[in-house]
């Protein structure tokens, strides 16, 4: 399988599926600016020359379209989603082209398979040389610990809801001396922040950074 | 002192301003492409900063190939991250919602490479899921990174056993194993020899090591 992002160019994409053997299916993901008519009719021009392309080739094809093309987040978690439940169905992932798309769909394509560790390439927008980018995979397995995991895990389930050091500690059934421990890891990693508690300035509450879900992905 | 490093280009105006709005910070350090001219929106910025009491700082950097905008970028980050005169640590956020898209691209993987704090800055404000201070040494044993460190250009399995100042050719062969199943080396044999050498992959791997063992990694 070839996933890829899609603009005003078919030539960001196709040279790609040229390049890999044996491509059964391409995804790519596309969107304009829907109050810009020139940038809309112009990604429809290319979606349809990469589906007629394909098509042609005989490659099964999904192109799909982005609400919100310049939405960072929700590209990433939709693409994210996507790549996970293609692995879940055994298939292979040749490779990812990131050079089409507004700048955040491209971002967004990077930070994904910087975290599921998908191959990935990249047209030159000025040579249309396609170089594959040597990522390594963040193994967040090896710098969060269980217990960090399932504490970032449990906030986020829990994320519209105050929840304090006791009753986290209470929720996962630990001492609150080791909860305290891993939130103190966890604050200085970046992952979870300390907040005064709404209604009581006594108490701290424990908020999940909103980075987090992009991390974690779907709950394992 | 802060600083907030942020990618730009022509266009990018609202972004950056977004960016140092929801970013608390006392300097700011932009990355353009080597050929960015001196824009309007670019004098207005700096004009921004001389009011604070800093001077906006610019750096350029060439963009024909990706993989040396990220080293660039990496230099940068590091560069700014400390004070020159102290060599004090400066608390660095990075913002990637400007530039071309390569230039963005780059800023995202040096950000991941050097586990520093990196948001993307619209009109929303996404924080990247970097953790801070994670990177490539994190993945690897103290033994793996000396010896992906120690392949250079290429060089025999013997000259590794010294290199890494292993204890015999065993632990050698089994890093070369376990790097060769993560496709960081490739060996052949030549001369009787056992040659190894790193793939694209290893030599990324490579310099981000070397990155981060340096004294001033932030």
């Amino acid at each position: 399988m070839v996933f890829g992002t899609l603009g005003f160019r078919p030539k960001s994409l196709i040279p790609t599926i040229r390049s890999m053997p044996d491509v059964e299916k391409l995804v790519f993901y596309c969107g304009a600016d829907k109050s810009d008519q020139e940038a809309v009719r112009k990604v429809a021009d290319a979606r349809q020359e990469v589906v007629d392309y394909c098509r042609k080739m005989k490659i099964a094809v999904d192109a799909i379209d982005l609400d919100d093309p310049f939405d960072f987040k929700n590209i990433a978690l939709r693409i994210r989603s996507d790549i996970r439940k293609h692995k879940r169905d055994g298939r292979q992932i040749g490779v990812f082209n990131i050079a089409g798309g507004t700048k955040p769909t491209s971002s967004a394509a990077l930070l994904v398979c910087i975290l599921e560790g998908v191959p990935t390439v990249y047209i030159h927008d000025l040579t249309y040389e396609e170089i594959r980018l040597p990522l390594l995979r963040i193994e967040y397995s090896q710098v969060l610990s269980g217990e960090e995991k399932e504490i970032l895990k449990y906030l986020l389930r829990t994320k519209s809801t105050p929840t304090t050091e006791v009753e986290l500690a209470r929720a996962l059934k630990k001492h609150k001396a080791t909860i305290n421990h891993h939130l103190r890891n966890l604050v200085a990693k970046g992952t979870v922040r300390l907040e005064r508690h709404p209604s009581d300035s006594r108490k701290k509450v424990v908020k999940v950074e909103e980075s987090t879900e992009l991390l974690l992905g779907e709950a394992d | 002192m802060r600083v907030l490093v942020s990618t730009f280009r022509q266009g990018d105006m609202d972004r950056v301003t977004q960016a140092m709005r929801a970013l608390p910070y006392d300097q700011l350090v932009l990355v353009v492409d080597q050929d960015e001219n001196d824009t309007e929106e670019l004098t207005s910025l700096g004009k921004l900063e001389e009011v604070s009491g800093h001077m906006m700082v610019l750096e350029r950097v060439d963009r024909t190939d990706f993989l040396s905008m990220v080293e660039d970028l990496c230099g940068i980050i590091l560069k700014h991250g400390k004070d020159r005169q102290t060599g004090a640590r400066r608390d660095l956020v990075l913002n990637i919602s400007g530039g071309t898209k390569l230039l963005a691209d780059a800023a995202l993987l040096a950000a991941f490479r050097l586990g520093i704090a990196a948001y993307h800055c619209d009109s929303d404000i996404t924080r990247l899921p970097v953790i801070y201070g994670a990177t490539a040494k994190d993945r690897f044993t103290a033994m793996q990174a000396r010896f992906i460190e120690s392949v250079g250009d290429g060089c025999s399995l013997d000259d590794l056993v010294f290199r890494t100042q292993a204890r015999g050719r065993q632990p050698v062969e089994r890093i070369l194993r376990e790097l060769k199943k993560h496709g960081l080396v490739d060996a052949h044999v030549d001369g009787g020899k056992v040659i190894v050498s790193l793939t694209d992959t290893g030599a990324e791997v490579a310099s981000a090591l070397r990155l981060t063992a340096r004294p001033s990694t932030i």
